[in-house]
């Protein structure tokens, strides 16, 4: 599907790169279609842009690969909501908050996305641990 | 805003289905048991509003910004 994002002009994503967000994001609920966007110059990075509004534009990342212990718990009703029936399909992502100065971008893993590979739903759930927090710098 | 007294161990239904608890009170701290069907969500209010202030800030991602944290990741060996 095609679509707008200020940051990148016109774009053209396979279906399989659209996500659908449960509710959508806190603070962005009116909007709840995405697309998962990869460019080999942002790897590991990958852009979820919502295909309804050109401004809105997130970088997310798995944050096992920062965090290889990180383990966020999922509800069983999260997990109902996204009708997973395999584990496999069960992805997760963090939303990065960046700043020119990389010593400054953090990751939210307080706060992660799930997703259902197979369905394209994802939810962004607050996972009530207090071993992690909405800001963790990446480069320590 | 509808404000209710309550006593230690006393309850507030809302709705047919959630039930609050006033479980423990101590100083200016008060603890609450939340009983709500697993649909509902519970949050300290602070901790949706750090979330939406978080996802705010989040989204205003600039690719210039993602060029130069890859950039020092790559120095960083990564």
């Amino acid at each position: 599907m095609r679509f707008f994002n200020k940051r990148f002009g016109e774009l053209d994503v396979d279906d399989e790169a659209l996500v659908s967000c449960i509710g959508g994001l806190p603070g962005f609920e009116g909007f709840l279609r995405y697309a998962l966007v990869e460019f080999t110059e942002s790897h590991p990075f990958t852009w979820l842009l919502s295909v309804e509004n050109p401004d809105i534009g997130f970088v997310v990342v798995n944050p096992l690969l920062f965090w290889p212990d990180y383990e966020p718990s999922i509800s069983p009703d999260d997990l109902s909501e996204l009708e997973i029936l395999r584990p496999d399909d069960l992805r997760v992502y963090a939303i990065m908050t960046l700043s020119p100065d990389p010593r400054q971008v953090t990751i939210n893993l307080y706060g992660p996305i799930f997703l259902n590979s197979s369905n394209r739903r994802a939810k962004q759930v607050t996972i009530n641990d207090d071993r992690y927090s909405v800001k963790h710098p990446i480069i320590r | 805003m509808l404000v209710l007294t309550r006593k230690l161990g006393e309850t507030i239904v809302v709705g047919s289905n959630i039930k609050v608890t006033v479980v423990e009170i101590q100083g200016r701290h008060v603890r609450l048991g939340i009983e709500a069907p697993t649909d509902i969500s519970v949050h300290r209010g602070e901790v949706y509003e750090r979330i939406v202030r978080e996802n705010i800030e989040a989204s205003k991602a600039s690719p210039d910004d993602v060029g130069l944290v890859v950039k020092a990741l790559k120095k960083t060996g990564f």
